[in-house]
């Protein structure tokens, strides 16, 4: 449904354009008026900005497959087009980079021109500082590339006998991927490691390859972003399971020997994945469509006395499984994560609406009430439509902060105090 | 400031000196104490003071009778302050005190410039400590006292009454800019305009007031 409101705004776009074309000669103020029609239909939804980012999120995932390239082309084109007509553009690139950011580490892009030509266009209507962050993004995942491969060349001695791609993020360019959580739930999660074994001295060989030719960093390892694909071996059955690392955690609790069997309180105690989070974990991995753990009971909360048991028992047509968790899939935000998506866009814009009054005032010394509103809106608007009453609040603000005063002939006029 | 002598060209002396037996001088030697290593008036001596003077201390008269004497917070005059004022009001007396005082109260009627001085000093006394702004109950409390019989103010009290649930702060640029919204709105509220340079409080008041 999500992905019908801007399929539909597409296809409407595309039989006005096709009208204009052949009826209008595609008369210029004609089309001005079509847009303005467009600008005010897209914005009075208020959810515009991350539906029209979940649509180019589908198209990137699955629907660019059997499409020409002239298709595509098309498609990004027309995609560009409603995000001018856009006002919210900095919630666009809220959802825009979330979405960005599970499709590369997930790996699930279609095509990586696709999606780097999609970032040219936005950056040509917007300028580079709008499309900064994304395009470090990118580069992040191009020196992971390089980063796997250095690894893999001086560990050719003794090659890992498992596939480990660690991306390596820099911080500034990726969005929050964590939901908000307790502080005690943070320090617990920072001290989530993989069970002693193969793996956990992989991870700690990169670190030390990492940091040797890069000394004064800090790597902090993000197991809740990961996914892992691992071999599901029982009796005389195989199977292939594409999990969450924190899934892969828990599995190879199970699989030290037989008969394991753990409550949700030992689980966590052991791995250290805040309780949350591994309530989540656990109820797709015991409460899905395959159950390869059994919890007893079989309700679908998870408590902290539940029992898990690995299921001996599972059974599945399908060789190759991906049990998916709830936090990984891209969809429509739920009306709580709207309101905390909101509230985060709400504060920057609050900082950049200061910003900018005070980078106004700074060169102007002095500025007439009316005027400093219209400027600042004005140079905002590339981004955002700040309202007066925003621009009047954070005057207020700064006043009160002695960044402006105003003058006392004229309490109209602003006068910038260094 | 009355002179005691015609000489146009006499210097301006340090009169406390001058006035050892001046009634005044010796109302402070006998209320003063001592605070930081310096000679005050605290509130308790104020209160003394403004019993003396006959001013009822819920009225307007003891917070003239403060700013004149460049007190330096509520009830508190320190003795530089007060040979200061004394010597600007040109008073020796506690009766001359009383009637430069009430001359000012007056005075405010005509002169907006001394009362808008009066005014925006006000906040500084009603801040406490370090902070910035002050408490909506303050101006609630003293708003009424000094500005009495300005619609616009007791309108705005009724404001901030009403929505003391939200409202819990006035910064200085609120205070001072109530002062010209007083001078300056319709009693109908017709000449308000959003898009002028108001506090955005005043959008709120004059919804509120409107509604």
């Amino acid at each position: 449904m999500a992905l019908r409101w801007t399929q539909d705004l597409l296809s409407l776009y595309d039989i006005y354009d096709e009208f204009l074309r052949k009826s209008f000669s595609d008369v210029q103020n004609m089309r001005q008026t079509i847009h303005d029609a467009f600008i005010e239909v897209i914005n009075s939804n208020s959810r515009a900005a991350e539906l029209l980012s979940l649509f180019i999120d589908d198209s990137l995932k699955n629907g660019l497959k059997r499409k020409s390239e002239q298709e595509v082309e098309h498609l990004l084109d027309r995609s560009v087009l409603m995000f001018r007509f856009l006002q919210n553009k900095d919630a666009f690139e809220h959802y825009y980079k979330l979405h960005l950011a599970k499709r590369l580490l997930l790996g699930r892009s279609l095509s990586d021109d696709a999606e780097q030509s999609l970032v040219s266009k936005l950056k040509v209507e917007c300028g580079s500082q709008f499309t900064f962050k994304l395009e470090g993004m990118f580069k992040d995942m191009q020196l992971s590339a390089d980063l796997a491969q250095g690894f893999r060349d001086i560990r050719s001695s003794e090659p890992l006998d498992f596939d480990m791609n660690v991306s390596v993020l820099t911080p500034t360019f990726w969005p929050q991927m964590t939901p908000p959580m307790s502080e005690e739930d943070k320090r617990e999660m920072g001290n989530v490691k993989p069970p002693p074994g193969p793996l956990c001295d992989s991870i700690e060989s990169f670190a030390q390859f990492y940091l040797q030719q890069r000394s004064g960093r800090r790597l902090t390892w993000q197991y809740n972003m990961g996914n892992a694909d691992i071999k599901l071996q029982f009796g005389s059955r195989t199977y292939e399971l594409n999990v969450s690392t924190y899934q892969m955690f828990i599995l190879m609790l199970f699989s030290a020997e037989d008969d394991v069997s753990m409550t949700t309180a030992e689980i966590q105690q052991q791995t250290h994945i805040p309780e949350n989070v591994l309530a989540r974990q656990l109820q797709s991995l015991a409460c899905g469509k395959h159950r390869i753990l059994t919890k007893s009971p079989m309700s679908r909360e998870v408590s902290s006395t539940d029992r898990f048991t690995f299921n001996y028992n599972f059974k599945s047509a399908q060789y190759r499984i991906r049990l998916p968790v709830a936090s990984a899939k891209t969809s429509v935000e739920t009306e709580k994560e709207k309101s905390e998506s909101m509230a985060a866009i709400g504060l920057e814009r609050q900082y950049l609406v200061e910003a900018a009054i005070v980078r106004i005032m700074k060169a102007r010394k002095q500025m007439m009430h009316e005027q400093l509103v219209s400027e600042t809106i004005n140079q905002l608007s590339t981004r955002f439509l700040p309202t007066p009453k925003m621009v009047k609040d954070t005057i207020g603000r700064l006043i009160d902060r002695d960044y402006l005063q105003r003058s006392p002939d004229d309490l109209r006029l602003y006068n910038y105090l260094a | 400031m009355a002179k005691a002598s015609g000489q146009a060209t006499s210097k301006k002396t340090s009169k406390s000196k001058m006035v050892a037996g001046n009634e005044l001088q010796k109302w402070f030697n006998e209320n003063q104490e001592h605070k930081d290593g310096r000679a005050v008036i605290m509130p308790e001596g104020f209160e003394r003071l403004c019993e003396a003077l006959e001013f009822d201390m819920d009225g307007i008269e003891p917070m003239v009778l403060l700013w004149q004497l460049n007190g330096v917070e509520l009830g508190t005059v320190e003795l530089e302050g007060w040979e200061k004022g004394l010597d600007e009001m040109g008073v020796r007396d506690l009766s001359g005190l009383k009637m430069a005082i009430e001359n000012t109260v007056e005075a405010f009627k005509t002169n907006s410039e001394l009362f808008k001085t009066f005014y925006r000093k006000m906040f500084d006394y009603l801040r406490q400590d370090k902070q910035k702004s002050i408490t909506a109950e303050y101006a609630v409390a003293v708003l009424p006292v000094i500005t009495s019989n300005m619609w616009v103010f007791e309108k705005f009290v009724e404001f901030l009454k009403a929505n003391d649930d939200k409202i819990k702060t006035i910064s200085r640029d609120q205070w001072q800019s109530l002062l010209a919204l007083s001078r300056n709105l319709e009693p109908d509220m017709s000449n308000y305009s959003k898009d002028d340079a108001w506090p955005t409080m005043f959008d709120d008041f004059v919804d509120w007031a409107k509604a």
